[in-house]
């Protein structure tokens, strides 16, 4: 704060103390998205619906690395297993290692734009779905390949939309009026 | 527009403490997650029901709602198909009728013939039993292990293990439930395995999901396959969860250890469904210590209420 907290009105002080609520926006979009994919109306036996959540969690990680944490992918993660009724720790070890190796890629691509972005996204959901096939694997569960193959294309070919999303939630939210 | 420069450690020792732990937390998480992991395949239960539940009785209603429009759309699109198919479809449904009326008569006098000799051989048969009805609210579309969730849950009576069916076949079996939605298995999920028996000649065999849309069919027979595209397939009773003689998928092709078949209810048109009570009383080793003094009231078959 570059003003003291006694020279602010009333208002500004409100202003200043729902700032914080940007924190917690990433992780609130991540579990709408889980949420959004929940309530789906559809029973399907061969899913293609693109992994919201981890689409959204990647999204944020690539154009607000500071407000994504790799961290915060395990609540975030647990969350998800929760709701896909999946064993709990598939996902909370999945998404956290994929934001962490996806951090360590970040810092020799310091000039990126959109389509490297696509790329870097893609490469992080292709690895984040096979470790999590891998250790659904381990819990017992062993998948045939197509159907997750399937729901990765799918899950990659929509990154963009959810980019624009964030990106949009992102310049109405969280961007400092300079 | 070129992107802000990575963080990277700067003069500051503030800014490189901040730094050194956020990785620390971050590979700290990521051990947190294995350790759940392990927990979730070593641990003897699953710690995680009451979040699993909550999850189940925030969704099941939203996605009710969400359904709803949607439902009233295939109504709509299934009602303009019928009205063009009308006359093709009663023609059909007249020969059908025509064909199986002699079966039909046969199937009665059976039925009474049946009925007389289990009176004759005094044979007790567990009924299936209702525990509810209840609307199929959504899917797991995100998910690699296929469910479905049904809006009812414990305050109806429902419990995990219960086989779940449609007047028309098999659905599958409850595997979490919340306070009023319950989330089920179905038959194509990995983990499902039926009991079932050949309507033809009543060969045992075993259908197993693999998260495709078609069943896999085994049977202990070696020498031959027994199996025929059109084959039905019923549940055999064995194993006491599924109660016996519901169809449980029909054979569309035989393969070298078996056959792939399609199961009766297919998951996508599922909508109301039927949870039963196990069809065989559960065989009960340790008796909890609240209920230990109402079990010794009764005898040891005294679990099927």
């Amino acid at each position: 704060m570059i003003r003291s907290w006694r020279d602010n009105a009333d208002r500004e002080r409100l202003a200043d103390m729902l700032t914080i609520w940007t924190w917690v926006l990433p992780g609130l979009s991540v579990l709408v998205m889980l949420l959004a994919s929940a309530v789906l109306p559809i029973v399907n036996t061969l899913p293609f619906l693109p992994d919201l959540g981890l689409m959204q969690l990647v999204a944020w990680r690539l154009y607000r690395a500071d407000l994504m944490p790799p961290w915060l992918a395990f609540p975030l993660g647990m969350a998800a297993d929760i709701f896909m009724g999946q064993p709990v720790g598939v996902n909370a070890t999945a998404w956290p290692a994929t934001l962490l190796v996806l951090a360590l890629a970040e810092r020799r691509l310091p000039l990126r734009d959109m389509r490297v972005d696509w790329v870097l996204a893609g490469v992080a959901i292709l690895g984040a779905r096979l470790l999590g096939w891998w250790l659904l694997a381990l819990c017992g569960y062993s998948l045939p390949a197509p159907p997750i193959l399937l729901v990765i294309a799918a899950t990659i070919l929509f990154f963009p939309l959810v980019a624009r999303w964030t990106a949009w939630m992102e310049r109405k939210w969280l961007a400092v009026a300079v | 527009m070129a992107l802000k420069p990575p963080r990277r450690s700067s003069f500051s020792r503030r800014a490189q403490l901040g730094a050194f732990i956020g990785v620390v937390l971050s590979v700290l998480s990521v051990l947190a997650g294995a350790a759940l992991l392990i927990r979730s395949i070593y641990g003897s239960s699953d710690q995680f029901n009451w979040a699993r539940g909550a999850a189940l009785d925030v969704t099941a209603p939203a996605a009710g709602v969400i359904r709803t429009p949607f439902r009233w759309l295939d109504l709509g699109i299934s009602a303009v198909g019928d009205h063009f198919h009308v006359m093709e479809r009663n023609r059909q449904l007249e020969e059908m009728l025509r064909q199986a009326t002699p079966a039909l008569v046969r199937s009665r006098s059976l039925i009474i013939e049946n009925r007389r000799l289990k009176a004759l051989l005094a044979l007790a048969e567990p009924s299936p039993r209702l525990v509810t009805t209840s609307r199929v609210v959504a899917g797991a579309p995100a998910s690699p292990l296929s469910t479905a969730i049904v809006a009812a849950g414990q305050r109806q009576g429902v419990a995990v293990g219960q086989p779940v069916r449609e007047p028309s076949g098999l659905v599958g079996r409850v595997v979490e439930t919340g306070a009023n939605a319950a989330r089920i298995m179905l038959l194509t999920n990995v983990d499902s395995r039926v009991p079932v028996a050949l309507v033809r000649d009543g060969t045992p065999a075993l259908v197993f999901g693999t998260n495709k849309p078609l069943l896999e069919v085994k049977t202990v027979i070696t020498d031959r396959n027994p199996f025929r595209p059109g084959d039905l397939l019923i549940t055999s009773g064995a194993g006491g969860i599924y109660p016996p003689d519901v169809p449980v998928a029909v054979v569309v092709r035989t393969t070298a250890d078996g056959a792939l078949a399609r199961p009766a209810v297919p998951p996508e048109r599922l909508d109301f469904v039927i949870v039963e009570q196990p069809f065989a009383p559960r065989i009960m080793p340790v008796t909890p210590p609240g209920a230990a003094a109402d079990a010794a009231a009764t005898d040891g078959s005294g679990t099927m209420p």
